[in-house]
């Protein structure tokens, strides 16, 4: 009796404290979330009102709404752009180098995760070391590698996608081998007493229940490529096969910078990922819940 | 049998091997090879010099400079993205109406890519006509020189980083978050721990693989960033900018010497290898 009573007093004072700092948590939160929210969204907000006024317009109000909304900077924007190809080659490069990524990681993060073979925990730490390094480090020799393949008869493009996945091909073996590892051995043991090989356990077993992650990875990966600008400026020269990060400097000349198709430049580049991010993002901080991190 | 089983995972991992090899192995170390030698004026061969580049370096009050100011920038810039990001993941986890809608707003600026991500805080940055200063003219403060004086120009930096940086360092921390069973944070509620002990003595320690993911790849990610120095400073003003890699990059492709430029990435390399093994090394021993 005395034990309950001892409890139920424990229980209704913990409540009443609890109430009070639930409101004051409450305020909080809210005016955080407000604050963080502006930060994430105003510089965007800024972004698309540009997109829909005059030059001329942006010069007396470069910040507020628009007084007249000039659609017609989208238009103009996507011809001086020339996104109609730059977009195309875009998708090409993005789509190339997830399908090529996620074949080659999902093999090697397969191969270390379940198979590990004298020399894995070697090849991690190289992979581990690999991923610190940054692309300047390397840039120079690389250009030399590039030309001289080029000169060969290699497609740039061809090329390009191979820099692009090996310069990803570490994190996402990394990641990878991690989601791999959280799975249980014993459907793969089951399809192999069934008499599955190696690749079918591969294809048939890890890869769909691994979906979240190989989906986390393709994403981060494609982001990553469809933004790049520094490669494949570096790499590529016919004009016909420049990506879309190129357009955003078609806006700028040597003295001025035309802000109205600039902005409207940049929305055309950011809506495409927008649109497939937002679809995503459920399933995609799933992925990443799922991986959690295993070295 | 045997003999093929052995094989396969050999010839699963080839394909990635064989393209790290040709397209990171080889020109990294090439790197350092360059970083041995000297480009001559008058054949345009290299030069075997041995350690003089590295030796050149150290003795460069620019270099040193460059130093300085890659540590203030990583000192301030990892916390305060880290510190934010958990916050943010932490309110993004809770079960408040509208939360998903919220959810969509912030990871926003994740997919915007750094050379918009310039540009647009360029505009909100300016000294005469961006927003920033718009606010503060209409709180009756003084207009601040954001991009153009030394005390400012990093903190700018810092602003812009953290606006690309935070949303995804957080949809990390969201992840870790939400991979924390329920029934764990129940129980500790039953035994009578508030929030605060619930976050430090629960959420922080199961939290810590995410953390020290976040930690290391954000620390890199900074060390790494040269797009807004590149396009709004140029190092400037007086340097204040002027962080290790946009030094490097000035060295190799301004001033054309790639020898000097290849013994400052290495010396950089090491430094952040160790960085983030100290980093590794002191979570590890906290769990």
């Amino acid at each position: 009796m005395t034990a309950i009573g001892k409890v139920s007093l424990r229980d209704t004072v913990l409540q009443r404290g609890q109430s009070k700092e639930r409101s004051r948590l409450l305020v909080f939160n809210h005016t955080v979330l407000l604050f963080l929210t502006a930060f994430a969204v105003i510089p965007l907000l800024v972004l698309a009102f540009n997109s829909v006024k005059t030059n001329l317009e942006i010069g007396q109000n470069p910040l507020g709404p628009p007084i007249n909304i000039v659609a017609e900077n989208f238009p103009n924007a996507w011809e001086r752009g020339n996104f109609a190809t730059t977009m195309g080659n875009s998708v090409i490069y993005v789509v190339a180098t997830i399908a090529a990524e996620l074949v080659l990681g999902g093999l090697a993060a397969y191969a270390l995760a379940r198979k590990k073979p004298p020399g894995s925990d070697l090849l991690m730490l190289y992979f581990l070391v690999a991923s610190t390094i940054p692309l300047w480090m390397y840039i120079v020799p690389l250009f030399v590698q590039i030309n001289t393949l080029k000169r060969v008869g290699v497609d740039a493009r061809f090329l390009l996608v191979l820099v692009y996945v090996a310069g990803s091909a570490p994190l996402t073996i990394f990641l990878l081998r991690s989601y791999m590892l959280d799975l249980p051995t014993e459907l793969e043991d089951a399809a192999r007493v069934d008499g599955a090989n190696e690749f079918q356990v591969l294809t048939r077993i890890v890869l769909p229940l691994t979906k979240p992650g190989f989906l986390t990875v393709g994403l981060v990966v494609g982001l990553g490529v469809w933004n790049e600008f520094l490669l494949a400026l570096t790499f590529i020269h016919d004009p016909n096969q420049f990506p879309v990060t190129t357009s955003f400097y078609k806006f700028v000349d040597r003295f001025d910078r035309d802000w109205a198709l600039t902005s409207a430049g940049a929305i055309i580049i950011i809506f495409p990922v927008m649109v497939l991010f937002l679809a995503l993002q459920r399933q995609f901080i799933e992925g990443l819940a799922e991986g959690g991190i295993k070295t | 049998m045997s003999i093929h089983s052995k094989a396969v995972p050999y010839l699963f991992l080839l394909p990635a091997v064989l393209l790290l090899l040709i397209f990171n192995l080889y020109p990294t170390v090439a790197t350092l090879n360059q970083s041995l030698h000297a480009q001559s004026f008058i054949s345009n061969k290299l030069i075997y010099v041995g350690l003089e580049n590295f030796e050149r370096i150290l003795n460069d009050p620019i270099f040193w400079k460059s130093v300085q100011v890659t540590l203030v920038f990583s000192i301030l810039v990892n916390p305060i993205q880290i510190v934010l990001a958990l916050l943010l993941a932490l309110l993004a986890n809770q079960r408040v109406r509208g939360i998903a809608l919220f959810r969509s707003i912030y990871l926003l600026p994740v997919a915007v890519s750094i050379n918009v991500t310039t540009v647009v805080w360029g505009l909100m940055l300016d000294s005469d006509s961006g927003l920033i200063n718009g606010i503060l003219a209409t709180l009756s403060l003084p207009k601040q020189p954001f991009l153009t004086a030394p005390s400012h120009a990093l903190w700018s930096i810092i602003l812009l980083a953290t606006w690309k940086g935070v949303p995804l360092w957080a949809l990390f921390f969201l992840a870790g978050l939400q991979g924390i069973p329920e029934s764990v944070i129940e129980a500790a509620k039953i035994d009578g721990a508030n929030r605060r002990q619930i976050f430090r003595l629960i959420t922080l320690p199961l939290l810590r693989g995410v953390l020290l993911f976040v930690l290391v790849a954000d620390t890199v990610a900074n060390f790494l960033l040269i797009a807004p120095v590149y396009s709004l400073t140029q190092g400037g003003p007086q340097l204040s900018t002027n962080l290790i890699m946009f030094e490097t990059y000035r060295r190799g492709f301004v001033y054309n010497d790639l020898s000097t430029s290849a013994a400052m990435l290495w010396v950089m390399l090491i430094f952040v290898l160790l960085v983030v093994l100290f980093q590794a090394f002191v979570l590890r021993r906290r769990g």
